[in-house]
């Protein structure tokens, strides 16, 4: 017995002094990180102190029950131990103030007070047995000692929580959790603007701080003299304020500082407009209505708040997380912060209705689930009901009908919901309508006709239904011309000419005539095209109930017979020198677009002309040639004014087999651009050399921007063909 | 306070932590003891690493209809009855002040004003002004926002373009898209998170280029995917002919049990992702197909989105594809139509132009909407800059066009978060200068990424020594236009 | 009421206590981890830099509280908003500001501030404060300091090294418990060695050689075989053409043609012919005033003219112009002195002792250009645009032989500096018309100052300057580079940062000893890259065991050889060699090969040469992956997929991802299908041998290694099961084969052919296939 007793005298003389030393000497010794570490027991250890001290005095108080004996054993350890759990909690609450901002008056009233306890309970413990004059007071004596723990841990709570922590009767966490009610008799700056202030701006400018001398704190249960301020002008004060907040960050004068925790977009927006309209403290809701500045913003603030979506449930293991996951169901929280998860499904061909049942580890934390266009039957919707907190379901273009509905009734938080694309007919509605919580319903798409559309709008009003598109009978819409699948104009031997149907059920009629094709007697594509000679399509696209494409023209060639040799006699200009003289016959045409493509053969001072050679077995096969041009009437390019091909067996004995020449240009071609040909008929002579002239207009007509100057001619291909 | 409509996420720090605690302090003493870092913020690049949003987002997925070439803000959205009035008067130079000039109209003497010869009318509840080229984008004036007032710095078409998506006019930084992938991951892995779309229109034309969806300096996962203008619109997907999905599912099985066999000698996890990436390559090629399969569509979907959309590699079949894509849960589709540069011609070409976007565009947020989609995916609509105030050129009544401009012009969002049916930001009477509300580029980024439930100054990559975000230094959320 | 018994023990365990307590304080200080005393460039510098500099370092706009930490003075003195305390007090963290804001428990005192979302880990705190205790001694930064040639250090496993770098790779080893693997098998080994050196894979002649003798001389022999073949240098120019940001076009979004080629054609040569990496670098550098008679040496100055080139018309000429500027000077510091100095440009380097000036001292070398930011628009494009030089066919036929020029003149941009010098302001927020103070030439003090008496103002000093025996970093950043192709990971794992911010050196000595000798061997590229192939080091087996997978993921201690993915070029190579359709030409204007449509077309403006994309035929289709035609705006979709960058701006060093694009590309690629198929026709006309020979054949000529017989038992199966389906859905084997250009041989079975190409294919396919073991 005694041993201990003198072990814990001992322990307890050191500590004190200790605490007293380290009391006074506070600001001057330097603590170690490891003893300032022991500093986060102190919340801990002064529950023990706080504890016993009060059994004492229980046990004090009913010390009558007990025999004096075992009474004076039990009562003393009690003391002792509260003696010693009260220096000790001193000690590393001690260790704790260091470094950290406490309010300096708080903070040394907690701190003398603990000492102070400290050393009662020390004393109490050896008044108890040591100093019997005493005894008749004991009762106040213990009396004092609770009233100073009292004051030492307000002081305390104080300090962690602010000053108005233990104030009587409003307290602060309290009213964090009970947001002001929105009763239009409720002022909207308490409802919008002061609990703004109190998280972003009070903890800096209360009445302890006052930074900047600026008080933002106020009581809670009256909106006058909110400020306390230097300004003498509230006014002025709230234009400093909202010029400060909407500083740039990096600003030194930008509220809050960098460091703290900033104003977050709608909070600025929020105080803004308050400020803009006036920034009075007792505007009621009530008086917030349509054209008032800030309607907008208590609307906003009221829909918001009064559907809280701060989750309770708890944060499903990463673990379980992952396993919910594959490559075809993708599980996601909705947020870093947030417990709420989100399911898409993907891939219809791998969709296992099974897979919802697995979902249900997660039923607490799933909200939102999508399995649009997965093959969803109605006997599956029953496995979506264990999903109590689901909020947003999207079934689009699932196999759902009627027959299923029934069992999304027992979704009761379920806001929104998309029907779009599914057997859904009128008979769901009431069904639907009888789910509370149901905000918004899409219904596109569905066996709903116009008619019960109107009636349902009319019926249901508290859900807004969303019917979507539907197609106007009286906007009649033109249709597309048809898909060429030829990359090139050129047809080798065997090439077919094909087309696609660029819109489903169209019809694509033909002519070869060059005459614009009718929805009546013209040629229907139906499949591939095989032509022998070069030809020229007029292609138009015809359906019912749309506007027939505009024509389009295509004018195909066949491969030419390759050359041996070719030669220029004139040079083209320098700038269009094409990819030399082989571009004319490589079985490439120009774009209109591009002349400088390297497909192209400029001339605008010479004429063109090219020598062609051809090898002995080919000679007999070569028809005909033909010329292709380009043609772009505002850029000076125009078809040539005639085209000449000779031939012969030598090269310097050629005659002139054919000429052709071509109408001048008019003035409705101004704008002319495009591509065309002329092609000369061999007149079965057969010969070793060719020569092709291509004459470019000398004289640009008077309507034409660049009258009186040369023409220019630009040839990309000359074919020889059989 | 857990008033949500104040929530952003913060870094807990312990005295907030303390404070909101409502069981012992001790026991949290306790716990900050044992759970060393409970309370120390947790790294970004983790929090990133693990594809979730910081905070809880407004949108899910983004479209971006790209208007290249940048469309006149005075012939669409931004109304300037003055301009008409002071026809072929001259820029009063106390509105031009120091702007500079391209090198188009630097040597001009005059700069005659010229005002839109199109009608704008006002639509929705709230009136919004919208010209006469846009009948069906007028239809849906309650569903959007338009943005009169975004400013650029650039005055060129190649860096204001790459400004626009990737926050810098130079250099190889990573774009939008990218910066998402990055930041957000893919919602479907059996599709590429960050797809583009290219079309072009009749009217004067200026590129597009791989930089506009480079992953930059993020791993290359984050590129955007070009799509080509064809029926198989994902480059390669196609297995050769010949090679059907029998012979393919054969090939992979044998090839997996070969590289197993590898692994098993050298032990390098290289080998068996690489075995993965060929299942989710095969993967793929399901999920694709059926994408684009129309089938379970109502034959209407052509009236609604207009016939070209049954044309590949047009606008209009780029916006039905890009529906079909952010519902299969692509995070970003980019989609770019060329020909809005009218430095002349203005009036046919942009007619032109506006027949191409117009109805598709529309029926594009249309038919999100009316699928439940359009709260969870963000429409943005709109070029690199606006045009001048006055003509670029010989001037005449009839033809006329407008050089690049700066200082401001107008977008418009739809969905995700937006705030619809609003327009936000004031021009001044003249259309040259922002008298109202000023959107940076900058501020348009940082408002995205808030909008997808990212704080634009914690979506950061560390490269060469240096973090990088896609908002630079700038940029700040604008709460004006979030619903 | 005290009696003297109970004092005594009181103020004795009073006593105690405090004994006790400064005792605690004791071990409190000694981190965890760190034995011995901290190091300021190893564990002090890499925390302040990444945590602190950005507010508290260089940059002087940016620096906050008026505290500066990068320099001791600054730090050691009194603080601006406290002149009580100071920043650091040297061998006292309790007194030293640093200490007590990251100490801190008030997230408005505690430093890094939260909102900087940037925190310390106990352990660096710890660090911090062990730094300060020791005396807070500041060392300039390792990479500032000229390399000294390190001690060959001891190791326990002597029998081991083959050459010094071992030694230094050993001595870490050992100093972690790890151990090197056995010397890879000898077929791996050569086909190690052949991709590194060349690129290409060893024919099975030379396999067969050197499997029947591994022995050390014959693989010198290898090395010397590799080394002297042409293709040596088209494998170092492929990660030089990176750097260099060389492309085929323009690069801003009207994107014309050009024809650098030539200049690519020069960087193989000079490979080849083993220039010093001085000649190399300062021709490059300063060819014009180093030989300004010497063409070859005008030509190698291209590589300041890679940079892209705008052709929108009405572009203002001034913006751009500095722009070209910007990219070289980058360029510049990059990949020469492994600088990120573009931190610089608007303002002081927020990590780097370079000053914004400094910046612009630099930027002046290449400010002096006779160039203009927009020659011409689209329409009018040049493939060169001044300044540039004309080589003509008899230009190659007599001096220039290595190019491998097709036209009759080539015109390639070239470096050409004005008579009249430009004036070099420090440009405000870098940009070009806000023109602060001229500045003259110069270059950063903390790396080597640019002593004018001894450097000519010009390029030419520059060149000098960085090949100045004092230069600390040239030497260095270049054999870590050669050192990460080899290893895919640098010594300096950040191989285009040395700076503060970069990775410190795995293994320092190693480095320095590789930089020095470099050196001293007059800069000898061949006989570094020798060094490395022939040390053990590089010889391990790429095996690697659970454990080591574990303590050594990265393997940054070296203790087994690396597997990695080849880059793009290389794929390419090795489908098209193994197939026998491989045209082994070199240089020449780059070729295009199958696209997939519309690439090209979607993109563009419509305008110019590059409008739409023109395949190439014939043997222009099977030319090795660097001559593919790189157009900036629309790279090679193939080639980007596999990680190759878009040439946009100079680029240290490839990531290597492993994505499902790839797959795709490698299944359908119809070059890789093509190849498959040339490959059966040509096994199947040669019939060495039965199916399973064949396919042993096909396999040992891709994977360079026999097959192990169960690998040909399921490579079999596959042929078997294939050649079945064929057989019974007639017409489908035709269309398998229907792959390429390439003509057909004629051979009757067809079934027969297209289940050997799809069982190449698969071949192909494997991961093992493309990636160096």
């Amino acid at each position: 017995m005694q041993v201990y007793k003198s072990w814990i005298g001992n322990i307890l003389v050191g500590a004190n002094f200790l605490l007293l030393f380290l009391a006074f000497s506070a600001d001057k010794v330097v603590l170690p990180t490891f003893l300032s570490w022991t500093g986060r027991f102190h919340p801990l250890l002064l529950h023990l102190p706080l504890g016993i001290t009060s059994l004492s005095i229980l046990l004090w108080l009913i010390k009558k029950h007990f025999l004096a004996d075992s009474f004076n054993e039990i009562y003393d350890l009690t003391l002792s131990v509260s003696a010693v759990t009260s220096v000790f909690t001193a000690l590393v609450g001690l260790f704790l103030s260091k470094g950290q901002d406490y309010e300096a008056v708080i903070l040394r009233n907690h701190l003398w007070s603990g000492v102070a306890l400290s050393f009662f309970s020390w004393f109490s413990w050896w008044a108890f047995s040591n100093f019997y004059r005493i005894k008749p007071y004991w009762t106040y004596l213990q009396f004092a000692g609770l009233a100073l723990m009292t004051f030492v841990g307000h002081a305390g709570g104080s300090l962690t929580h602010g000053a108005d922590y233990l104030n009587w009767p409003v307290d602060k966490d309290k009213k964090e959790e009970v947001p002001v009610p929105f009763s239009d008799s409720a002022a909207y700056f308490q409802v919008a603007i002061r609990p703004i202030l109190e998280k972003k701006c009070v903890s800096c400018h209360k009445k302890e701080k006052a930074k900047g001398d600026l008080i933002l704190a106020s009581n809670p249960n009256t909106t006058a003299n909110v400020w306390v301020a230097s300004h003498s002008n509230v006014n002025d004060m709230l234009k400093e304020i909202l010029f400060r907040i909407d500083l740039p960050v990096t600003d030194k004068k930008h509220m809050p500082p960098r460091g703290k925790d900033p104003l977050d977009p709608q909070e600025i927006l929020i105080l803004k407009n308050w400020i803009e309209a006036g920034g009075s403290t007792d505007v009621l809701l009530a008086s917030i209505t349509e054209n008032h500045p800030l309607f907008i913003d208590k609307e906003a603030i009221i829909n918001v708040t009064s559907k809280d979506k701060s989750y309770t449930f708890p944060f499903l293991s990463a673990k379980k997380l992952e396993d919910l996951n594959d490559a075809y169901t993708v599980v996601r929280q909705i947020a870093g912060e947030s417990p709420a998860l989100k399911v898409d499904f993907f891939i219809s061909k791998s969709f296992d209705p099974n897979k919802l049942d697995k979902l249900s580890a997660a039923k607490e934390q799933i909200i939102q689930v999508n399995l649009s266009k997965m093959p969803l039957k109605d006997q599956d919707l029953n496995k979506l009901q264990v999903f109590q907190n689901l909020e947003k379901l999207i079934l689009n273009q699932t196999d759902i009908t009627d027959n299923g509905i029934r069992e999304l009734q027992k979704l009761n938080k379920m806001e929104v919901l998309s029907l779009s694309g599914t057997q859904i007919s009128a008979k769901s509605i009431p069904v639907l309508a009888q789910i509370k919580s149901l905000k918004v319903v899409y219904l596109w798409h569905t066996n709903i006709t116009e008619a019960e559309y109107l009636e349902i709008l009319k019926k249901y009003k508290n859900i807004k239904w969303y019917f979507g598109f539907s197609p106007n009978p009286d906007d009649i819409l033109p249709l597309n011309g048809p898909i060429l699948e030829n990359k090139s104009l050129i047809l080798a031997e065997k090439d077919s000419i094909r087309f696609k149907k660029s819109m489903p059920g169209a019809l694509l009629r033909y002519t070869l005539d060059g005459k614009t094709p009718d929805s009546l007697t013209s040629l229907i594509y139906t499949k591939p095209l095989v032509f022998s000679k070069p030809v020229t399509l007029t292609v138009k696209v015809f359906k019912e109930g749309w506007i027939s494409s505009p024509a389009y023209t295509f004018s195909f060639f066949k491969e030419g017979v390759k050359p041996d040799s070719i030669r220029l006699l004139t040079l083209p200009e320098p700038e269009y020198l094409g990819a030399g003289v082989q571009s004319i016959s490589d079985n490439n045409l120009g774009k209109i677009d591009q002349f400088r493509s390297g497909n192209w053969l400029g001339f605008r001072n010479n004429r063109m002309e090219a020598v062609f050679r051809f090898k002995d077995k080919v000679i007999s096969s070569i028809r005909y040639v033909s010329v292709h041009y380009g043609v772009n009437v505002q850029s000076y390019i125009l078809a040539p004014q005639y085209v000449e091909l000779w031939g012969g067996d030598e090269e310097n004995k050629m005659t002139l087999i054919n000429k052709k020449a071509l109408p001048a240009l008019r003035k409705e071609n101004l704008n002319e651009v495009g591509t065309n040909a002329v092609i000369l008929d061999v007149k079965n002579k057969t010969s070793k050399w060719y020569k092709v002239v291509v004459k470019n207009v000398d004289v640009l007509p008077a309507f034409h921007p660049g009258k009186g100057s040369k023409g220019w001619i630009f040839i990309d291909e000359v074919f020889f063909n059989k | 306070m857990s008033n949500p409509f104040f929530e952003n996420q913060q870094h807990v720090t312990r005295r907030h932590f303390l404070g909101k605690l409502s069981v012992g302090i001790g026991s949290v003493a306790l716990g900050s003891l044992l759970t060393k870092d409970l309370f120390s913020p947790k790294s970004l690049e983790d929090s990133i690493m693990a594809g979730i949003p910081h905070f809880a987002p407004k949108a899910k997925r983004v479209i971006y209809l790209f208007q290249n070439g940048a469309p006149s803000q005075l012939e669409t959205f931004d109304y300037k009855p003055l301009l008409n009035k002071m026809v072929g008067q001259e820029l009063p130079a106390s509105i031009r002040g120091d702007q500079r000039l391209t090198g188009m109209t630097a040597g001009q003497e005059k700069f005659p004003l010229v005002g839109s010869k199109f009608a704008f009318n006002q639509y929705g509840q709230n009136g919004t002004w919208i010209s006469e080229i846009f009948p069906n984008i007028a239809k849906i004036a309650d569903d959007i926002c338009v943005v009169k007032t975004i400013h650029t710095e650039a005055i060129n078409h190649d860096p204001a373009l790459t400004f626009f998506q990737t926050g810098a006019q130079q250099g190889n930084r990573p774009s939008m898209g990218a910066w998402l992938s990055y930041g957000l991951g893919s919602e479907n892995a059996n599709l590429p998170a960050y797809c583009v779309l290219l079309s072009r229109g009749k009217g004067n034309g200026q590129g597009v280029y791989s930089k506009l969806w480079t992953n930059g300096f993020l791993d290359s996962v984050h590129q955007g995917v070009q799509f080509s203008n064809s029926d198989e619109p994902i480059l390669y997907l196609e297995n050769p002919d010949g090679v059907d999905a029998v012979t393919r599912r054969k090939m992979l099985d044998k090839l997996a049990m070969l590289n197993d066999e590898n692994f098993k000698e050298f032990g390098d996890p290289e080998i068996q992702s690489r075995v993965q990436q060929y299942e989710m390559a095969y993967r793929m090629q399901t999920a694709v197909p059926e994408m684009m399969d129309l089938s379970k569509e109502p034959d209407y979907i052509v009236n609604m989105y207009g016939a070209e959309s049954m044309v590949p590699g047009t606008y209009a079949a780029n916006c039905l594809l890009a529906r079909r894509l952010s519902e299969s849960g692509v995070r970003f589709v980019q989609l770019y139509h060329q020909g809005w540069d009218q430095h002349g011609n203005l009036f046919n070409e942009m007619s032109g132009q506006a027949m191409d976007v117009d109805r598709a565009s529309a029926a594009l947020v249309q038919d999100l909407k009316q699928r439940g989609l359009l709260d969870e995916t963000l429409v943005i609509w709109g070029g690199e800059f606006g045009r001048t105030n006055y003509c670029q050129g010989n001037f005449s009544a009839d033809n006329y066009g407008r050089d690049h401009h700066p200082r401001c012009f107008s977008i418009w969002m739809a969905g995700g978060g937006v705030k619809p049916g609003i327009s936000y930001g004031e021009t001044d009477e003249f259309g040259y200068n922002i008298v109202k509300d000023p959107v940076h580029v900058h501020d348009f980024h940082a408002t995205v990424l808030h909008l997808l439930g990212m704080d634009h100054e914690k979506l950061i990559y560390k490269h060469l020594g240096r973090r990088f975000r896609l908002t630079d230094v700038a940029g700040k959320v604008v709460p004006g236009i979030i619903a | 009421m005290l009696n003297k018994k109970s004092i005594i023990i009181g103020g004795g365990s009073f006593a105690l206590l405090v004994v006790l307590a400064w005792f605690s304080m004791d071990n409190a200080k000694s981190p965890q981890n760190i034995d011995g005393m901290v190091d300021y460039n190893l564990h002090v510098r890499p925390i302040l830099s990444d945590k602190c500099f950005a507010c508290h370092g260089p940059d002087a706009k940016a620096r906050q509280g008026g505290f500066r930490l990068d320099v001791a003075d600054s730090a050691y003195a009194r603080l601006k908003e406290n002149p009580k305390m100071h920043g650091i007090v040297p061998n006292d963290r309790a007194k030293s500001g640093l200490w007590l804001r990251i100490i801190s428990k008030d997230p408005e005192l505690l430093m890094p501030p939260p909102k900087s979302n940037l925190a310390l880990t106990e352990e660096e705190i710890e660090i911090l404060g062990k730094w300060i205790d020791e005396g807070a001694v500041y060392k300039p930064h390792w990479a500032f300091l000229p390399p000294q040639k390190p001690q060959i250090p001891k190791v326990r496993k002597a029998r081991w090294p083959k050459n010094e770098i071992d030694y230094f790779v050993l001595a870490e080893m050992e100093k972690r418990g790890l151990s090197p693997a056995e010397q890879a098998d000898p077929e791996r080994l050569l086909k190690r060695i052949n991709l590194d050196l060349t690129g290409l894979l060893p024919n099975i002649e030379v396999q067969e050689d050197f499997l029947n003798n591994p022995s050390p001389e014959n693989y010198k022999k290898v090395i010397n075989k590799l080394l002297a073949s042409p293709h040596y240098g088209e494998k170092m120019a492929i990660s030089w053409m990176d750097l260099a940001r060389y492309a085929d076009s323009h690069g801003y979004q009207d994107d014309g043609y050009r024809t650098m080629w030539p200049w690519r054609d020069w960087v193989i040569h000079a490979f080849n012919k083993n220039y010093s990496y001085k000649k190399f670098v300062s021709w490059q550098i300063a060819g014009d005033y180093l030989e300004p008679r010497n063409k070859e040496a005008i030509l190698a100055t291209g590589f300041n003219r890679n940079h892209k080139i705008t052709q929108e018309g009405g572009v203002i000429q001034e913006e751009y112009r500095t722009e070209y500027v910007t990219d070289r000077t980058n360029t510049f510091s990059k990949s020469f002195l492994g600088l990120t100095m573009e931190c610089a440009k608007c303002h002081d380097h927020k990590y780097d002792p370079i000053s914004q000036e400094e910046y612009y001292k630099t930027f002046a070398f290449f400010n002096q250009v006779d160039e203009k930011g927009l020659v011409g628009d689209i329409s009018l494009a040049s493939l060169a645009d001044p300044p540039f030089i004309k080589i003509s066919k008899k230009e190659v036929g007599e001096l220039l032989k290595f190019i491998n020029l097709q036209d009759t003149v080539v015109s390639v941009m070239v470096m050409k500096d004005l008579e009249q010098r430009r004036p070099t302001h420090i440009l405000r927020r870098g940009q070009y018309d806000q023109l602060d103070r001229k500045v003259g030439y110069g270059l950063p003090v903390s790396v080597l100052p640019f002593d004018t008496t001894k450097y000519s103002p010009n390029r030419k000093g520059l060149s000098s300057w960085m090949f100045d025996d004092k230069n600390p970093l040239v030497a260095r950043v270049f054999v870590n580079r050669v050192w990460e192709n080899f290893f895919g990971r640098g010594l300096v794992k950040t191989s285009g940062d040395f700076g503060l911010q970069g990775d410190l050196p795995s293994h320092p000595a190693l480095l320095d000893w590789l930089a020095v000798d470099f050196k001293e061997h007059n800069w000898d590229i061949k006989r570094l890259v020798r060094q490395i192939v022939s040390s053990a080091t590089y010889q391990q087996a790429a095996n690697v065991s659970q454990d080591k997978m574990k303590n050594d993921p990265e393997n940054i201690w070296l203790s087994r050889a690396p597997r990695l993915r080849l880059p793009a070029e290389l794929i390419k190579d090795l489908i098209l060699a193994s197939s026998g359709l491989l045209i082994p030409e070199i240089g020449g204007p780059s070729v295009k090969p199958y696209q997939p449509d519309g690439i090209w077309e979607a993109t563009t403006s419509g305008r110019g040469q590059l409008a739409t994309y023109i395949q190439d035929h014939g043997k222009s289709l099977y030319r090795r992956g660097l001559y593919n035609f790189i157009k900036r705006t629309a790279p090679p979709p193939s080639m980007l997929t596999f990680d190759g960058p878009p040439r946009d701006q100079c680029e240290i060093s490839r990531p290597r991802t492993n994505t499902p694009l790839q797959a795709l590309i490698l299944l359908n690629d119809p070059m890789v299908n093509e190849a498959a198929r040339v490959f059966a026709e040509k096994l199947l006309k040669e019939k060495k041998g039965n199916m399973e020979e064949m396919i042993g054949l096909a396999f040992r000529r891709i994977v360079c290694r026999k097959a192990k017989s169960n690998e040909v038992k399921t490579l079999i199966t596959f042929y078997k099961d294939q050649y079945q389906y064929f057989s019974k859905k007639a017409g489908q084997a035709e269309k398998v084969l229907n792959q390429g250009e390439y003509p057909h041989e004629n051979i009757k079975d067809k079934n027969e052919v297209a289940s050997l190409a799809l069982t190449i294919l698969t071949i192909y396919n494997l991961e093992e296939s493309i990636s160096k073991t």
